[in-house]
């Protein structure tokens, strides 16, 4: 899987969750995925079904922690109108979509894969700092 | 991390100890012959100068430029910076080993520049990692393949036809983040400039010929791929990749030169602000400290807060030349060629520096006669044409709506064998529409997907702050601004033949991405790609003339009749809009010219002058006819001492607006309920505005007398004493207009029901189908009976409890009851009246126009509502 279509995928969970937002101020949004990371980890441990697919591209830039990834797919899934950042601070991006949008977004995975994001999702969503 | 630990631990890390061999076996004897030459063992000579177009004077030290005049870097003489860029900027063709050389002057101008503004404690370090990161920036672009970036695209997911080779360059990648723990996010390039580095000869000529430290070779190495191999060395790794890097601080400035494209960017002022900070590991981000020493003092590159501006300056700069110079259209047209000569010939990664840009044009080169053809191409740059941008920009209606379906596109672009299934899909369709209109076809399709900008967050300069502590800057926010997409930003549908052929291309890709997509664009798509709109017009216009059905499953992409907008029309049309100005059923619709017009290019050229006649012909029911005439015609009609009764009564219903009209007329007429007027024993004249077939008025007379079970929605059903007195009146039916046909219905009707009653109007429409005696009345009848049974089966076969089946449809697609009349009341169209007249709808994958919507029922979203046989204008 792609990089983008993962982290599609992932924002699609996110808003199936009620999130609406993703903070990006100070970089927040990677100190959140850092538990999303800690999530996947157990999930390979664990073999879960689809968790092969999951692209390796979590890793964390040395000395800035930032994970280029999810910035990229912050930039890239403004096309189409999935996301809005608000320039030209972006303290937060906004997810533009709502729940029955992201359910056939989330149809486009297969069932493996969404009950991964979910459990991503649901990782990112319980960070304080999230929303 | 040991630097030479991790780089000893790449040479045996999965494939790489392979891709070494190859290269081995590929450079080996070339240095070998090379030292041979240059006397072996005898080491480095002295140092050189390099006047460059850039930077002026370059100089190397003896060592360096025993490696600058080593087959791996002589090669890169041969393997232009810019790959293609030449074919769009003529003088942007200046090699690799230029940008090398320009990359080792930048790197000394950047540590020069750290070491003034750092404090004294640190100089020694500075100094002593000059050597080897200069070292770094002659080697970083060795690995580069040939035609520089197009390459590396070919391996790409999006790119890369063929699995295996696929997943060998991603295995090269992965192999190398393993050894050197980084994200597996290494360009290919630089993961073979550390494997070059790597290559037993070649590290022979580094250590013992330039006499490099092992432990300096290997951080040279590390530094390329963007890893330090310790925290007090983390500044020599951005040095050499980062947001602000040598790399780029040559390489932009350079590219501006040779395209004349303009940097904004303050390098003498960016350079003052660099620095080298040694900080506290905690002020570094959680994930990277949490593996650090809490005592230990990492060194990394910084600047202050307004040279942090100075860097979002680079980022913007940077996605400035993406814009305009590698992501060029020209460019990435020659790119598209050269991924397919990729395609043809496959090579592994490594296997590809046995090359330089020759690859791809040299006619000498055994090929297949296809891959000579595209060699030949890119030689004599006879490269593709766009004819489509595809972006979300340009989507119909906006892409807020489509999101689902433009990531199908998205996807669908991005994956190899499904952009392939597309780009023959269009080829048919080009093939197809050329036949039919019997033109030349182009050669080849070739879609190229958007392409990728550089990666926001890559920035790991840190920003030192007053109070001393140090900060990881704003991170995605500066970056995200400066790259945040453009609406140029597109992929496009290429192709490669006569410049004529752009047109028939736009078409024949726009008919694919609405049937595979269901997504439609506007004429920027066009516009964009340089493709003569007006040009594109014409071709839909020959297309459907030479076959009528063409655009049977593309409603929505056909061109405007070249008629409607004709002059010669002009009058016709400003009279049919004035004689109809007063229709009003939805408030925001206007019976304007422009609205009869639109209504028009609906419909086939041929049939647009009868379809103007069919609407000349309409019989319309304004206030004059209603309040002046239809009075001056009941007055006369009925007995002097009558009571008025509407046929039909309550909201919407046309009966009840007629009194509105009527108290036009001077003499007042008595009006009221047939309860109230069964109470008097006055005659009674029960009026309505239009009676078409008569279904309606007779289901009402049934249920007054109680024939009808069930009674006739919002119909009084009459007790006994009230049926005997309505049998026992003189009663008379009078209507503005009716159809003879209903006329007959309802009188004979009222005869079963014993009624003393009489059926008149004030005009009574004799005629036959109403279409007869218009030009081409039957292809317009043909085409109109099409309409009225999508628009119905669009709506009410889709809608309610009880969806109209196809039959029913058909049974009222020109008119309820296929009563097939022209007529139209000031409120409301009466639904005996040619359904797409007046009834909305799907035709053709395209919304249908009617030119008089129906007003809308209490509460319904639709203007069209009612049961065929309903066919007075009042039901709605």
């Amino acid at each position: 899987m792609r990089s983008e279509k993962f982290f599609r995928g992932f924002v699609a969970a996110l808003r199936m969750q009620g999130e609406t937002e993703i903070v990006t101020k100070g970089d927040a949004h990677h100190r959140t995925l850092d538990a999303v990371v800690e999530r996947l980890e157990e999930i390979r441990r664990a073999k879960k079904p689809g968790a092969e697919e999951v692209p390796d591209v979590l890793v964390p830039r040395e000395i800035t922690g930032r994970y280029r990834a999810w910035d990229s797919a912050l930039v890239t899934l403004q096309r189409g109108r999935l996301l809005a950042g608000r320039n030209p601070t972006y303290p937060i991006v906004e997810i533009l979509f709502d729940k029955e949008e992201a359910k056939r977004l989330l149809e486009r995975y297969t069932p493996e894969q969404r009950a991964i994001f979910a459990e991503l999702a649901e990782a990112y969503s319980r960070q304080p700092v999230a929303s | 991390m040991d630097a030479a630990e991790a780089f000893e631990r790449l040479k045996k890390q999965g494939i790489i100890p392979d891709v070494i061999a190859c290269l081995e076996g590929i450079f080996g004897p070339l240095i070998e012959e090379y030292l041979s030459d240059n006397g072996k063992g005898r080491g480095a000579g002295g140092s050189k100068a390099f006047k460059d177009a850039v930077w002026g004077m370059i100089d190397l030290t003896g060592p360096e430029v025993l490696i600058a005049d080593s087959p791996p870097l002589q090669r890169l003489r041969r393997v232009r910076q810019l790959g293609f860029g030449y074919l769009t900027y003529p003088s942007a063709g200046y090699s690799r080993f230029e940008h090398t050389l320009g990359a080792v002057h930048q790197t000394e101008r950047m540590v020069l520049a750290i070491r003034r503004r750092s404090k004294s404690n640190l100089h020694r370090d500075i100094d002593e990692s000059l050597s080897t990161v200069r070292l770094a920036a002659l080697l970083h672009d060795c690995g580069h393949m040939p035609g520089s970036h197009v390459s590396e695209r070919f391996f790409d997911e999006k790119e890369c036809p063929q699995a295996d080779l696929r997943m060998h360059a991603a295995q090269i990648q992965s192999d190398l983040a393993q050894a050197f723990k980084l994200p597996p996010e290494v360009r290919l390039a630089e993961c073979l400039s550390v494997c070059m580095a790597a290559m037993p000869s070649f590290y022979d000529l580094l250590r013992n010929e330039a006499r490099y430290e092992p432990e300096a070779i290997a951080t040279a190495a590390l530094a390329i791929a963007g890893k330090a191999a310790e925290p007090s060395h983390y500044f020599v790794s951005q040095l050499i990749s980062n947001a602000i890097d040598a790399d780029k601080l040559d390489y932009m400035f350079r590219d501006s030169l040779f395209t004349r494209v303009p940097l904004a960017i303050d390098l003498e002022r960016l350079l003052y602000k660099l620095k080298c900070e040694e900080v506290s590991a905690s002020d570094l981000a959680p994930t990277t400290s949490r593996g650090l020493p809490k005592d230990s003092r990492p060194r990394v590159l910084a600047t202050d807060t307004s040279g942090d501006l100075l860097a979002y300056d680079v980022s913007q700069t940077r996605e400035m030349l993406y814009s305009r110079v590698y992501f060029h259209h020209k460019t990435r047209a020659a790119e598209r060629v050269a991924l397919e000569l990729l395609g043809r010939r496959p090579h592994r990664p490594e296997e590809l520096l046995a090359f330089d840009d020759g690859f791809f044009v040299d006619e000498r080169t055994p090929r297949s006669r296809s891959a000579k053809k595209l060699a030949r191409r890119l030689a004599w740059r006879r490269l593709p044409r766009r004819a489509f941008a595809i972006s979300d920009y340009f989507l119909d209606p906006s892409p807020e709506q489509l999101r689902v379906e433009w990531v199908g596109l998205d996807e669908d672009l991005a994956d190899p064998a499904r952009r392939q299934a597309l780009e023959k899909a269009i080829e048919a369709e080009c093939a197809a529409i050329a036949k039919l209109l019997k033109c030349p076809r182009p050669e080849a399709v070739h879609l190229d997907p958007r392409a990728e900008h550089p990666t926001p967050g890559g920035s790991s300069l840190l920003v030192s702050l007053p109070d001393g502590s140090v900060s990881t800057g704003q991170g995605y926010a500066p970056d995200a601004a400066a790259e945040t997409q453009d609406p140029t930003d597109s992929a496009h549908v290429f192709f490669s033949g006569a410049d004529a052929e752009a047109e028939l291309v736009y078409v024949a890709a726009e008919r694919i991405l609405a049937r595979e997509f269901d997504l439609y664009f506007t004429r920027d798509a066009a516009d964009q790609a340089k493709v003569n709109w007006e040009k594109v017009i014409d071709l839909k216009r020959n297309l459907e003339e030479a076959h009528p059905q063409s655009f049977e499953d593309y409603g929505r992409l056909r061109a405007r009749p070249l008629l409607v907008d004709d002059a010669s029309l002009d009058g016709q049309i400003a009279s049919i809009a004035k004689r109809f100005q007063h229709y009003t059923t939805v408030p925001q619709v206007m019976l304007t010219e422009e609205r009869v017009r639109d209504f028009l290019a609906q419909f086939p050229e041929p049939l647009v002058e009868p379809m103007l006649e069919a609407l000349e012909k309409i019989e319309f029911l304004d206030r004059g006819r209603l309040g002046t005439d239809f009075a001056a015609s009941l007055m006369k009609q009925s007995p002097t001492n009558a009571v008025f009764v509407p046929l039909t009564s309550g909201y919407a219903k046309s009966a009840s607006h007629i009194p509105y009209f009527l108290s036009d007329h001077r003499g007042s007429l008595p009006f009221m309920s047939l309860e109230e007027a069964l109470k008097t024993d006055r005659p009674l004249v029960v009026f309505d505005d239009v009676l078409v077939s008569g279904t309606q008025s007779t289901k009402i007379l049934n249920t007054w007398l109680g024939e009808r079970k069930p009674p006739y929605r919002g119909v009084p059903v009459l007790g006994p004493d009230q049926r005997q007195a309505l049998r026992e009146r003189s009663v008379r039916f009078h209507f503005a207009w009716a159809w003879h046909q209903g006329v007959e219905r309802l009188a004979e009707r009222q005869q079963v029901l014993q009624l003393d009653a009489e059926v008149g109007a004030m005009v009574i429409d004799e005629s036959g189908p109403a279409l007869n005696g218009i030009s081409n009345s039957e292809a317009l009848r043909a085409f109109l009976r099409e309409v009225g049974k999508s628009v119905l089966m669009t709506t009410k076969g889709q809608r309610g409890r009880k969806p109209w089946s196809e039959e029913k449809c058909e049974r009222s697609a020109l008119g309820y009851n296929n009563d097939e009349r022209l007529v139209v009341i000031e409120y409301n169209t009466p639904t005996g009246t040619i359904t797409p007249l007046w009834s909305s709808g799907t035709f053709r994958n395209a919304d249908w126009t009617p030119l008089f919507p129906r007003r809308q029922r209490s509460g319904s979203a639709g203007g069209d509502a009612g049961q065929p046989g309903e066919a007075l204008a009042g039901e709605g």
